[in-house]
């Protein structure tokens, strides 16, 4: 929905504003925004230096204020209370309102958040000013393409840095390929890879069965949450805390929320616990926001 | 007698948009009242999409099209069932058996749909031919009812734009209402997306169950994309324009419900088609002092919808247990 709406109020916008096709700027075509290098060359963003280091046009610091932003992101989620409560209410809204924390607020944070990432991602693909905005009637592919990355940094942003590089390394590589081969060739591969990324469960269901040298467990991809799964490789005891930690996840948030700060660093620990030896059952849950 | 074919067109117009709308969004209701959210709407559309195409193609080539036209359309439309249901196997396996993200898979496939329609259209009609054209026999005339050609309001209304889909769409709409509600398989399939615990103990097979609900959707999906391509006209260009998206939230606002669906669909087709024909409408605002001010009729029927939906989210009601994979070991 807010696709559509976004779309054909930008373009409404811009085709009312003065000065913002490219048309006023003595290009002939009406239908785009006007080319930045014409229109205003100190909008676009500084290169650096960058474009001559690595020989390319397409070159500029927008990859280092992406980096960044992937590095707080990082640190927001996994060292302060306000990332761990948004994690909380991903995993389960019922038992995080029954802890204390203000669900709706966070849900409506986590859409901000994301918005705001969104918008930043949109500026700079069209401030590098090797792109022009076109005024047509279907929505862009980048947005869609943006779900499959988080997939596959299996929603992690550290992990995601490295996604982004890797699709867009294989959609620069499918440009290429163009004359003689269809570039949806790539679509279909990344596709495939995503898709088979839901395989996880059944290869790691397999890896823990093998590890464990024991065939006859038939329970080894079925994760049930009280007792730790088979092949989790952190000792006896540590499985049993791990178990209860996945069956109630945010048990311990009330005394994080009495004082900041302190506590959250053994809270975190043992959030993280669960993370990993119950990732089997929760794989790539994070990444079910529609 | 302006008015009156302005009105005919309107109608037919809207009827005929509304159909992809409908039997997508009837597919997906199958899909979610069964447990299994299926983003892969879009996907599937464009499969059935093109297989149905160049169906369509190859009878055309073979000379039956011309002599049986609406035998060949049946065969196109049977074509984009089965294919439709066959590519919904790919969602169904990942998300019942591999009890992978229901989200993830779907997006995986809305993906490799349309690339994959690209290259197969490229493989079988040549380099940079992206545009597979159906044939012009696929619609339904006065010829074909023997009657004479005339300006009236009815024969505008009715054949100006009929294809057989809009019928085949009818026969499933209450086909799809008493499966759903006046027999046994509806029964459980509903159950399965409540509570498949529940189900399961009264020995239930909700991994069938799912299936059968993927693929029912499959089906409806498939022939859906069908109904779009020979609704957009010029013909298939390995896209549906995001009417499989739309035909998701025409499923939310008409709450998983067979008849609030149907009402919800001609409600959006009915804006759609305000927004695209806005400027042959006498009796619209034209925004003069606007330029391009068509994107206000096309932001139209999108924000028509969102009001709609918060007045009544508080009413609306997603089956329970949609999305979450069947885990026969969970409390």
């Amino acid at each position: 929905m807010f696709n559509w709406l976004g779309l054909f109020m930008v373009n409404l916008l811009l085709n009312n504003m003065p000065k913002m096709l490219a048309n006023y700027w003595g290009a002939t075509n009406k239908d785009r925004t006007a080319s930045l290098a014409t229109a205003n060359k100190s909008a676009l963003i500084p290169k650096a230096g960058l474009d001559k280091l690595l020989d390319s046009n397409y070159m500029n610091i927008s990859i280092f204020i992406a980096i960044v932003i992937a590095i707080i992101i990082y640190i927001i989620l996994e060292k302060m209370t306000f990332g761990y409560e948004l994690k909380a209410c991903g995993f389960n809204k019922d038992a995080s309102i029954y802890a204390g924390i203000n669900a709706k607020r966070n849900i409506v944070w986590s859409m901000v958040i994301s918005g705001a990432l969104a918008g930043i991602g949109g500026g700079i693909y069209y401030l590098s000013g090797t792109a022009q905005y076109t005024l047509v009637k279907s929505l862009l592919t980048m947005g869609f393409n943006g779900i499959p990355v988080a997939l596959l940094g299996a929603s992690s942003p550290i992990g995601i840095i490295f996604a982004a590089i890797f699709i867009s390394y294989i959609q620069v590589g499918g440009e290429a390929l163009q004359p003689e081969y269809a570039k949806e060739i790539i679509d279909i591969i990344i596709a495939v890879i995503i898709y088979l990324s839901a395989f996880s469960l059944l290869v790691k269901g397999i890896l823990s069965r093998v590890m464990k040298g024991d065939t006859s467990n038939v329970n080894a991809d079925e994760p049930v949450p009280i007792t730790p799964p088979t092949g989790v490789k952190t000792g006896n005891a540590a499985g049993k805390v791990v178990g209860d930690a996945a069956g109630e996840v945010v048990k311990p948030i009330p005394a994080d929320r009495i004082d900041h700060g302190e506590t959250a660093k053994p809270i975190e620990a043992s959030a993280k616990q669960p993370d990993t030896a119950a990732g089997i059952a929760s794989e790539s849950e994070e990444g079910g926001d529609k | 007698m302006a008015w009156a074919n302005i009105l005919a067109d309107l109608i037919g117009a809207t009827i005929l948009f509304a159909v992809p709308l409908l039997l997508v969004a009837l597919g997906g209701m199958f899909s979610e009242r069964s447990g299994v959210i299926n983003i892969a709407l879009e996907g599937i559309m464009i499969v059935g999409a093109l297989c149905s195409c160049l169906t369509l193609v190859g009878l055309d080539k073979a000379g039956i099209g011309v002599n049986h036209p609406q035998l060949g359309m049946l065969i196109a439309i049977l074509v984009a069932a089965a294919s439709g249901a066959v590519f919904s196997l790919l969602l169904a396996f990942a998300s019942i058996n591999l009890r992978a993200d229901q989200t993830i898979g779907g997006t995986a496939l809305n993906m490799l749909a349309p690339a994959f329609a690209i290259v197969l259209t490229w493989a079988v009609q040549g380099q940079g031919q992206t545009t597979i054209l159906i044939p012009t026999w696929t619609r339904i005339t006065q010829d074909n009812f023997g009657i004479e050609r005339a300006d009236t309001f009815f024969q505008n209304l009715i054949f100006k734009s009929f294809y057989l889909t809009t019928v085949v769409a009818v026969v499933l709409f209450i086909a799809a209402y008493i499966i759903m509600y006046k027999t046994r398989f509806g029964l459980r399939l509903r159950a399965c997306g409540e509570h498949p615990q529940a189900a399961d103990s009264v020995g239930i097979n909700v991994f069938k169950m799912r299936y059968a609900g993927v693929m029912i959707s499959g089906v409806l999906g498939g022939i859906g994309g069908l109904a779009f391509t020979v609704a957009a006209g010029s013909g298939f260009q390995s896209s549906v324009a995001g009417y499989g998206f739309l035909a998701l939230a025409v499923m939310i606002f008409g709450n998983w419900k067979p008849f609030t669906i149907l009402g919800a669909s001609l409600f959006f087709a009915l804006f759609k088609v305000i927004g695209s024909y806005s400027d042959s409408i006498p009796f619209l605002p034209s925004f003069k002092s606007v330029s391009a001010s068509e994107y206000i009729y096309l932001m139209l029927p999108y924000v028509v919808t969102m009001i709609v939906l918060i007045l009544t989210s508080k009413k609306s009601r997603a089956p329970k247990a949609e999305g979450i994979p069947y885990d026969k070991g969970m409390r």
